[in-house]
């Protein structure tokens, strides 16, 4: 406990230094600009800024980092709820009830939702990172492929919750999404599969093409079609909806703290990150809820369960890195680059050499977060006027973003080609009723479900045993049995309800 | 009217005009970059593109070049779809690839139709060593490479192999594997896995048993007992680990790997732009900067080659990976 507090005292005297804080609040400024404009993303902040912290101290440049990080992920929403864009891979989850609220006129208030619960998600994951770091990198380090494999299930068991009207689509759209997390360099085998011999696929299907083209296209093709029709009409921003948004988590108050704390634990795991970690947030709260049918449709708790989880997920990803030195986020891996150049050694040792370091991190996580909370909160009126833009405005702006974002993703026309494609397929499925929802999640945790299942055999020899031997395995498969079930016993007790009610 | 057609005769003028002169700037005398130059990294960001990032904060820093440094990540196919980037960039003396060992891997152990060969060799800028990792919790008595031999020999016959974690399929960490497996006659098992930390991840958590890896990412976990380095696949004894031995010490002479970091430029590029790159490259890494940064993450950088010299060290290395490759039966 001493050594925490005496720990949090440095930290408070390396971030509040007037160098630090003026570095802290310029990333916050560019990390809004990173997440606000379209494709780049905090990630591609964090790669181009790198060698600009070269010439800092390392706790400076961690903190400019932190900062660009943390805004970004939050500007990440923004564009969620705005556009249908997501400005970051872990944004995406937000789209699917942040857009349906900002079209019901009720933008600002799905902002400031965003805003508090990711709020409350980080200060929260950041109180856990400082009281148990230590025993959480021993449950970091727990997770071997078999148990990874099986958290994967259950993250795909959470989803089942998501499924929409008929099960049978439900299904269908997932078993299409784990084919194209199939495509490309094979990782076991060293072979491309699914490319046909065509180059531009060996990168495979990017996670952000497929959920710009659907969601972002998509809906844009759906509103043509549609015509406009009913013009929406976008109230002032007051603080009505500020403290609304206050009384709606207050209300939800249970789902926040307890999403927080499973994006936390998802977060810690190395390599598992935050995006998987808002869809798994977003599922289980939902098949937990008493009222699933609205989710979807523009429900808040949609947005908290979201934008709490991935916060405190993307915290929680700092614990590996800090205390074990393992790269367990995209970010991380930049970071742990940028430590070698600033002459540190990444690490188990680097909690006590040093301590600068990791406590003016820790601190400046706090401080970053709360900097970027008021940055964001403050602009919610002049973001309310990109809403009020006239339609035929904001539609070709709309399209031209989702293929920059495509664009961005590895440099190249594959991926703005992808984009259009996934966009006339987010139409159809839309015109059809196929859920769009689990062929996104199937992206993002198709192609680790698959590694870790291949891995386990090769270290049990072929046979499958080693999901129940191992006892971490074993159980979260059980959880996951029981989180499928959740859903069908549900779904019969429903049918049973409407049949008695008919009778 | 009038004035519309005289606005367009000056229109047109000017775009002639805006035409002709990037040819008047092409007949000045020496090759100098008319546009940013963009270093390609085949690789994710992080990790790899650390080396790409530092030459363009060098550059940047000493003002080396007229023309900004611009970092792009191609990443995808292990390393070909950057590498088909470049090769498409036919020409074109903007370009450069910072690659590592996969110009040469991906090219003999997959069906594409392209490979470093079509490139054009720049600079072997430096080269990364490899060394046996065990589990130091996991085996807390073994500390040579003839206990190392011995447990594995134990192992295969429980019929639990040791299992070898590694970056990816037939590629360095799996050669170095097989190498190590033929030198000494064991059987390992080796298990793919997606990327260094996920290889760290596995070791320190003892999910795997041990690996071969750059002794950089190692540092953390040696230095606070997780993971232990049994011995170097290089010639010399590695700065840092001087207490290490090498292969050839222990009377392996031919297990030795190198793992590249090379500069490549596009095929077909005009040799005064190739001079041009040369000249840019030499005059980073003869600064102090570029020395302590190999210094810091362990690389070999005493002896950069440039060029013909390169290209003709790649045929020897092509051959070496070709020959373990075939030993291994990962390739016909």
């Amino acid at each position: 406990m001493l050594d925490i507090l005496s720990g949090l005292s440095l930290g408070i005297e390396v971030t509040f230094s007037t160098s630090n804080l003026l570095i802290g609040f310029l990333g916050v400024v560019l990390g809004m600009l990173f997440g606000l404009l379209p494709g780049l993303g905090p990630l591609n902040g964090v790669a181009i800024l790198l060698p600009i912290t070269f010439v800092l101290p390392p706790e400076s440049s961690m903190i400019f980092i932190a900062a660009i990080y943390y805004a970004g992920t939050a500007g990440g929403a923004i564009t969620s709820i705005t556009l249908n864009i997501p400005g970051t891979p872990m944004a995406a989850a937000t789209c699917m009830d942040g857009h349906p609220m900002a079209q019901k006129g009720k933008g600002a208030l799905a902002i400031f939702t965003a805003a508090n619960s990711s709020l409350i998600g980080g200060t929260l994951a950041c109180i856990g990172f400082v009281f148990l770091a230590p025993p959480l990198a021993k449950y970091a380090l727990m997770f071997g492929p078999p148990e990874f494999f099986a958290l994967m299930v259950a993250a795909f068991a959470c989803f089942g919750g998501l499924a929409g009207k008929s099960v049978t689509k439900t299904i269908i759209m997932t078993i299409f999404g784990l084919l194209l997390a199939c495509v490309g360099m094979d990782v076991m085998t060293g072979n491309a599969r699914l490319c046909f011999g065509y180059m531009g696929l060996f990168n495979g299907v990017t996670f952000l093409t497929a959920v710009v083209g659907m969601f972002g296209i998509g809906e844009v093709l759906t509103t043509i079609e549609k015509g406009i029709k009913a013009k929406i009409i976008h109230p002032k921003v007051t603080w009505k909806d500020y403290v609304e948004s206050l009384r709606l988590i207050y209300k939800h108050k249970i789902l926040v703290i307890s999403d927080t704390i499973l994006g936390f634990l998802v977060g810690v795991l190395p390599g598992a990150g935050a995006t998987p970690a808002s869809f798994m947030a977003y599922g289980f709260s939902k098949s937990m809820s008493k009222d699933p049918k609205e989710w979807g449709k523009g429900h808040a708790p949609g947005v908290m369960a979201t934008e709490s989880s991935n916060h405190a997920a993307s915290t929680g990803a700092f614990v590996p890195m800090v205390t074990l030195g393992i790269p367990g986020s995209p970010l991380a891996a930049i970071v742990l680059g940028g430590m070698l150049i600033w002459g540190l050694v990444p690490g188990p040792r680097l909690f006590i050499e040093q301590p600068r370091f990791v406590w003016g991190l820790i601190v400046a996580g706090f401080v970053v977060n709360i900097l970027a909370y008021i940055f964001e909160v403050s602009l919610v009126p002049l973001l309310m006027k990109v809403l009020k833009t006239p339609f035929t405005v904001l539609t070709p702006l709309i399209v031209i973003f989702c293929l920059i974002t495509g664009y961005v993703q590895n440099f190249g026309m594959m991926e703005v080609v992808q984009t259009l494609i996934f966009g006339v397929l987010g139409y159809f499925c839309k015109k059809t009723d196929y859920p769009v929802s689990p062929l996104i999640l199937a992206i993002v945790l198709g192609p680790m479900t698959e590694w870790t299942f291949r891995q386990s055999l090769l270290q049990g020899g072929g046979s499958p045993m080693i999901f129940v031997t191992h006892p971490i395995s074993f159980v979260l498969l059980l959880v996951s049995v029981v989180l499928y079930g959740i859903p069908i016993t549900r779904g019969i007790l429903d049918r049973r309800r409407e049949k008695r009610e008919a009778a | 009217m009038k004035h519309l057609k005289q606005i367009r005769v000056i229109a047109f003028g000017l775009v002639l005009a805006l035409c002709l002169v990037p040819l008047m700037a092409q007949s000045a005398q020496a090759w100098e970059p008319k546009k940013p130059v963009t270093v390609v990294i085949p690789y994710a960001r992080g990790g790899a593109d650390v080396i790409g990032r530092f030459i363009q904060s060098v550059v940047g820093k000493y003002d080396l070049c007229p023309q900004p440094l611009v970092v792009i990540n191609k990443e995808g196919g292990s390393g070909s779809v950057g590498m088909k980037y470049l090769i498409d960039r036919k020409g074109d003396g903007h370009y450069f690839m910072v690659s590592l060992s996969s110009a040469i891997t991906t090219p003999l152990t997959t069906n594409i139709n392209f490979s470093w060969r079509d490139c054009t060799p720049l600079c072997r800028a430096a080269l990364d060593r490899h060394a046996l990792c065990i589990s130091s919790k996991k085996y807390p008595d073994v500390y040579s490479l003839d206990q190392f031999v011995k447990l594995a020999k134990e192992m295969s016959a429980k019929g639990t192999p040791l299992q070898m974690g590694g970056t990816g399929s037939k590629q360095e960490d799996e050669i170095v594997t097989i190498m190590l497996e033929k030198a000494t006659g064991i059987d390992l098992r080796y298990i793919p896995m997606t990327s260094g930390g996920d290889v760290a991840k596995n070791l320190v958590g003892g999910h795997i048993d041990a690996t071969v890896n750059n002794p950089s990412e190692f540092l953390g976990y040696v230095l606070s007992g997780d993971v232990r380095l049994i011995v170097a696949f290089d010639k010399q004894r590695v700065p840092g680990y001087i207490n290490v031995p090498t292969m050839p010490e222990l009377g392996y002479p031919d297990a030795t790997y190198q793992m590249l970091r090379g500069l490549f430029m596009p095929p077909d590029v005009d040799p005064e732009a190739v001079q041009y790159m040369t000249e840019l490259i030499k005059k980073v890494i003869e600064t102090q900067d570029w020395k302590d940064f190999l210094a810091r993450i362990m690389l070999d950088g005493s002896e950069p080659i440039y060029g013909a010299e390169f290209g003709k060290w790649l045929e020897e290395y092509d051959a070496m990976h070709a020959k373990y490759l075939k030993e291994g039966g990962l390739i016909q």
